[in-house]
């Protein structure tokens, strides 16, 4: 179950550029990928671009020596997290552009009578509020459905370590959210 | 708190194993307060996964083309000589150096290698030779003809390969063609594997292109990968394709030469699909199919290069415009 693609054949072809080697690692990984990056953003036209740039930035790693270290998946998963920060990071420095269409209309009416789709406008919002490691932890043991364990080597964490981010992830979830009822 | 942690991973453990959050909550009633919340925010962080679905089959084809044609410009990049930038007194005084070792060692070598081919022992002879040729070259348009000759030189060496059926790993730059479903590339024979990389699909005719691939000896060229050319570029055409069944006098199905023997070169305009041809057929009509592009290989490669020097000669199309 937990990755061990970080063979050496593996990384001579991503450092030779054979297409099949690229095309079989992509093929492996990138709907991995682009689900976590997905889950993090929201945006499919964004994941796509964000999830394809984490492979071009994976041949131009081992080009220039620095390979992964880790286990492969660790360290995709780990250029996505990266990307998705640095993508919100200047998500956020420009907020004019999209705030009027990316926050929900709070007004009383709509709050009312919140539906599913309307529930899950907030639970996208409060999840945005999320540090940058919450939102990690989130997406990937509830987005991917990874063990304590493969979410803690994935962070470079101990397991009680990510237990105890983990808890403090979903309080801020919950804190954001409110009592919003989900049944 | 430890024991929270552990005890809310086991109650995480038991939702997602489709308890209900009550029954898994009585199961702890002095953490039930503190764990409630957090449930619920966790069914919550699970229905989110919900929504986030699995790429399209376009979205992963896209996303695979763009990454095999960067690594394919990744490779051509490894593959190009660097182009340095050396100050001008340290080149001549480089220049001088060289002059006096060539001068000295004669350049009989130099001669030998003017014919090699990819795979012998001399080639790498003659590419330094060529090279050196470009570093002592100061003028800008006189570069620029050389560089096209030793263009033309590498399509020489593809035919010359293929003639002989030999397995040699090569790449050169043409004028991408499709005629009666055979694909060609100023004049040699290509095949397009399942594994070969292009920049589009499908190539239009009158693209200039550049094609990385192996020679073999069924006489074509097995594409590794293909990529386009920027507008502007100057490539040598070689041989146009040969359509069987026409007679002599029909002209308008891809059996036209390229080249023009009244004009240096010859430009293709941004009507790349259909009006190539007719684009660069319009003085030579006599059908030699096959003169013209041998004079130019021949001259290369039996003349030191030296013939190739005027390479406007030699019969290249300029791609002002590439779809």
């Amino acid at each position: 179950m937990f990755p061990t693609n970080n063979d050496s054949s593996v990384l001579y072809g991503l450092r030779d550029l054979d297409p099949q080697v690229i095309g079989a690692v992509y093929d492996q990984y990138f709907s991995e990928i682009y689900r976590y990056v997905l889950y993090r953003i929201g945006d499919p036209t964004l994941a796509e671009d964000i999830a394809s740039d984490v492979f071009v930035r994976l041949l131009e790693s081992v080009q220039s020596g620095r390979s992964p270290q880790t286990n492969l998946k660790g360290w995709l998963i780990g250029t996505a997290s990266h990307a998705v920060t640095d993508h919100l990071r200047r998500k956020y420095r420009r907020p004019e552009e999209e705030i009027s269409e990316s926050l929900p209309d709070r007004g009383p009416s709509i709050a009312a009578e919140v539906d599913q789709r309307e529930q899950n406008r907030l639970v996208n919002d409060a999840y945005a509020q999320l540090t940058p490691e919450q939102q990690h932890v989130l997406a990937l043991r509830f987005g991917q459905g990874y063990s304590l364990e493969e979410t803690a080597a994935f962070m470079n964490k101990n397991v009680n370590a990510v237990k105890a981010l983990q808890f403090r992830a979903l309080a801020a979830l919950q804190r954001e959210v409110g009592e919003v009822d989900y049944e | 708190m430890n024991n929270l942690y552990d005890v809310l991973e086991i109650c995480l453990q038991e939702l997602e194993n489709g308890a209900d959050l009550e029954t898994v909550l009585a199961r702890y009633p002095d953490l039930a307060g503190e764990l409630r919340p957090i449930l619920k925010a966790s069914i919550q962080a699970r229905m989110r996964s919900e929504f986030v679905s699995t790429p399209s089959p376009d979205v992963i084809r896209r996303g695979r083309a763009k990454l095999l044609q960067h690594a394919s410009e990744m490779r051509e990049a490894k593959a190009a000589p660097r182009k340095r930038m050396i100050p001008v007194f340290q080149r001549l005084a480089i220049s001088f150096a060289l002059t006096a070792l060539f001068l000295a060692s004669g350049t009989g070598l130099v001669s030998a290698s003017s014919s090699a081919l990819p795979g012998e022992n001399l080639y790498p002879i003659k590419l330094t030779w060529e090279n050196l040729r470009l570093f002592f070259t100061f003028n800008p348009e006189y570069r620029e003809n050389l560089e096209h000759a030793f263009e033309n030189e590498r399509l020489h060496e593809v035919n010359e390969l293929l003639v002989e059926g030999l397995h040699e790993t090569i790449q050169f730059t043409g004028i991408y063609m499709e005629v009666n479903g055979v694909k060609y590339v100023s004049g040699v024979p290509i095949v397009i594997l399942d594994t070969s990389i292009l920049p589009v699909d499908p190539l239009l005719n009158g693209m200039a292109v550049i094609v990385t691939g192996h020679t073999n000896a069924q006489r074509f060229v097995e594409v590794e990968s293909i990529a386009l050319l920027p507008a502007g570029s100057i490539v040598p055409t070689g041989e146009s394709p040969v359509e069987v069944g026409h007679d002599d006098n029909n002209n308008s199905s891809g059996n036209e030469n390229f080249n023009d023997n009244d004009s240096n070169d010859v430009e293709v305009n941004d009507n790349v699909d259909n009006d190539s041809n007719d684009t660069n057929n319009n003085t030579n009509n006599d059908d030699n199919v096959n003169n013209d592009g041998n004079d130019n290989g021949d001259s290369n490669s039996n003349d030191n290069g030296d013939s190739n020097d005027d390479s406007n000669d030699s019969g290249e199309v300029m791609a002002i415009e590439q779809q």
